[in-house]
């Protein structure tokens, strides 16, 4: 009865209403709808982002007569030196380097000692000259590597459609015009040539090691989050073209072995970590600060209620609420699927999501529940928020796109439909990872009833506590800033 | 039923706010009188178990207050200042802190009902509590405070803001309900105490300087309050002289209420007449001779 009430408590406070919007915001701007057009790609109707960059529709059975059957994960040495150098030459030319510390974009500037150094690596690494390289020619560089469309002959750009015939096509951009890019080779006087020969496409004149010796190097040059660290290297161009057999054992896999939902429900999952791993923090400060806010800690403190039941209970409660939505988010996937169903005979896991939030999304919402719910009631403070904030923003620093999983993850990231084999890969590290966040969330909500139970007898100051808080961190930010 | 509070001490830091208190409350509606900042709302708070002694026991009903749990099961506490959820109606707010006081399913619901109808709050039952005027807070305060039928009932000021004929009402329900049970009631103002409880505590500075019956309290001062009715300008050298209770303006004069040890010889020969003291000139008296004493 008591979770009933502050579950409903919960849900009918403005906060939980921004929390559902911003939630609902980050859902419908990533995953909703994927499911549908994925269904209808494999009808033979439009293509999603996701099928494009995968290489086809992935509910649909490769066919023998197929133009592509899609790409797979594989280091080759070759494609990652080409591409990498690529990426860097044009960074180069642009003196702007792309960067993502915490996930986001930042763009790195690097002055004319470093640059440098860069023209030096590029050189080493093409056996080009500077002017060379100012001057390449077209197609000196594959116009796709691996998942990667290269910029090349005056910014032209993909423009995301598909030809008739099956290949991609692209339309000149222009917007790289006039800035720094690639110039097209229109003087064949220019000779290319490195090691003595004539080269009129990227050959590296380095060994693979020393190629990612030297990318070491870019990357302490532009810093953390750059996109030459060897996992991202791998990531954009570890890809190679699968064969009709290997298409067809990923799609029997997909069927087979995930049931078809239960790869829905992991990048629906991927999605709503990112957001339920900061998100829940906010429900819980304005909640626990809420009695303090309007005078009923001690018509609450008085009762003769347990301090455990009342902390358990409403800490239940929050996590609760912060799962529900996505609990009700995951049937706009899961309907299509079980008509998808109904419609090809392919059965499907009902349950997958529900399982998946349970096991995947549960304990990432529960640890910062426990987090912010110990932090508030130990500080009174929203101390809990920026705690949150520098989690889940070391978090994302520390994960890729999908793998990445460590034993202390917060999110685990899986941005792709089917990569079962990932998962499988990392099973143990995310049952330990999983393992522990609950763990974590028990020791905090335990520390929190200790701490609830020390305000609640009066053994703590009460007044005194937040504001002598407030006072430390003025005086010693004051301090930090040489603030006299 | 009784409360027994032996040697209880409480400090804030350096600032020691209740010294050696030793108090007996038996049933019946007992005051606790003192001028604010004199210790009571933390000796409320120490009785209703959200605040800790430094020193010091307390028994309710024979069990020793660290019962917290079991204490919790005999007190109903209204705190001075108190809210709920703005947005919870009345009955749900009941409803919700019966749950919290472990009342069971169907019975809460009883008890709800029972509780609005003692403090005369049924009509509002579906109002959300922002909506209730200050009186009808005060009174929801009550019928919280007995939603589980408590043996004690800890009311700390709970005519603060209240009209007249609001205050007439709280007074007789909890007189009413004094019947068969400890309330402890805490003010600053005298004359509430003296309209309906039987026995009362002086609280100065932290101690306690009486207890006993409120007519014995009022005697305390027989004898010491005079009145005298004098020019405006005399008016200054007589509170520099006298501990005056009270003035009432009179067109060029002052009629003048004060405390005198004994018969005062006024300048001017102005005649000073011995009135029958009220429990507020005696709670003035008491506190001013505990000042004197304490220096």
């Amino acid at each position: 009865m008591l979770f009933a009430r502050e579950l409903k408590h919960v849900c009918a406070s403005a906060v939980y209403v921004v929390f559902l919007g911003f939630l609902l915001f980050g859902w419908k701007t990533n995953f909703c709808g994927v499911t549908q057009r994925e269904i209808s790609a494999a009808a033979g109707e439009e293509l999603t982002a996701d099928s494009l960059a995968a290489g086809g529709a992935f509910l649909k059975k490769p066919e023998k007569s197929d133009e592509s059957y899609g790409a797979r994960k594989k280091v080759v040495p070759e494609k990652i030196m080409c591409g990498g150098t690529d990426m860097l030459l044009l960074e180069y030319l642009k003196n702007s380097y792309a960067s993502y510390p915490f996930g986001y974009y930042k763009e790195v500037v690097l002055d004319d000692k470093e640059q440098e150094q860069v023209l030096e690596i590029i050189k080493e690494i093409t056996g080009l000259e500077e002017e060379q390289l100012s001057n390449l020619p077209d197609g000196y560089f594959p116009q796709v590597n691996g998942n990667i469309i290269h910029m090349g002959q005056d910014g032209a750009a993909f423009d995301g459609a598909l030809k008739e015939d099956g290949s991609l096509s692209f339309s000149a951009g222009g917007h790289l015009q006039g800035q720094a890019g690639y110039r097209s080779c229109s003087d064949e006087s220019l000779s290319f040539s490195a090691g003595g020969q004539e080269a009129v496409q990227f050959e590296a004149q380095v060994s693979y090691e020393r190629f990612l010796e030297l990318m070491t190097k870019v990357e302490r040059l532009i810093g953390p989050g750059s996109n030459y660290s060897e996992e991202m290297l791998t990531e954009y161009y570890g890809q190679v073209e699968m064969t009709y057999e290997e298409a067809l054992a990923a799609y029997e896999e997909t069927i087979r072995e995930d049931q078809v939902s239960r790869a829905f429900a992991r990048l629906f999952c991927d999605y709503m970590g990112r957001m339920l791993g900061l998100y829940p923090a906010f429900v819980a400060v304005v909640f626990w600060r809420k009695d303090r806010r309007c005078h009923m800690q001690e018509l609450v403190g008085s009762r003769q209620t347990a301090t455990a039941r009342l902390v358990i209970t409403r800490y239940l409660a929050l996590t609760t609420a912060a799962l529900a939505p996505a609990m009700l988010l995951s049937f706009e996937s899961l309907l299509p699927l079980m008509r998808y169903s109904a419609e090809t005979g392919i059965a499907i896991d009902v349950f997958a999501f529900a399982k998946y939030i349970l096991w995947w999304l549960a304990p990432t919402a529960m640890a910062v529940m426990a987090l912010a719910m110990f932090l508030t009631i130990l500080t009174r403070l929203s101390l809990a928020i920026p705690v949150a904030l520098v989690w889940w923003l070391a978090d994302s620093a520390a994960s890729g796109l999908s793998g990445n999983i460590g034993v202390f993850t917060l999110m685990i990231r899986h941005n792709l439909l089917g990569g079962r084999q990932i998962i499988e890969e990392n099973f143990t590290v995310i049952c330990l990872n999983r393992g522990l966040l609950i763990l974590v969330s028990c020791a905090l909500v335990g520390l929190s009833v200790m701490a609830y139970e020390r305000k609640r007898d009066g053994r703590t100051n009460s007044d005194a506590k937040p504001a002598e808080i407030k006072r430390k961190i003025y005086s010693w930010s004051q301090k930090r800033l040489g603030i006299h | 039923m009784e409360i027994c509070v032996e040697h209880l001490t409480k400090a804030y830091g350096k600032r020691v706010v209740l010294k050696d208190i030793r108090l007996n409350i038996p049933v019946g509606l007992y005051g606790l009188l003192g001028e604010n900042g004199a210790g009571k709302t933390t000796l409320m708070r120490i009785l209703a178990t959200v605040s800790q002694p430094d020193a010091g026991t307390v028994t309710i009903g024979g069990i020793d207050l660290r019962k917290k749990k079991e204490i919790r099961r005999l007190i109903g506490y209204l705190p001075q200042e108190f809210s709920v959820y703005p947005n919870m109606t009345v009955a749900s707010a009941l409803d919700y802190l019966g749950i919290l006081s472990g009342i069971p399913g169907r019975e809460r619901k009883a008890r709800v009902l029972e509780a609005l109808y003692q403090v005369n709050l049924e009509q509002e039952r579906n109002k959300r509590f922002r909506n209730l005027s200050g009186g009808m807070k005060r009174r929801f305060g009550i019928a919280q405070a007995l939603l589980h039928r408590p043996k004690v009932l800890i009311v700390d000021e709970p005519t603060a803001g209240l009209d007249p004929e609001e205050r007439l009402r709280l007074y007789n329900l909890l007189a009413e309900l004094a019947r068969d049970r400890v309330i402890l009631l805490s003010t600053h103002i005298a004359a509430d105490i003296e309209a309906v409880c039987a026995k009362a505590a002086v609280l100065c500075q932290g101690s306690v300087i009486f207890q006993g019956d409120t007519g014995a309290l009022r005697q305390l001062a027989a004898g010491k309050v005079y009145r005298a009715t004098l020019p405006q300008s005399a008016l200054e050298q007589m509170k520099e002289n006298y501990r005056v209770i009270s003035v009432h303006q009179n067109g060029d004069s002052v009629s003048c209420r004060f405390l005198a040890e004994k018969t005062p010889k006024l300048s001017g020969e102005i005649p000073a007449d011995s009135c029958e003291p009220t429990l507020e000139d005696s709670c003035l008296y008491l506190i001013a001779s505990h000042r004197q004493e304490v220096g």
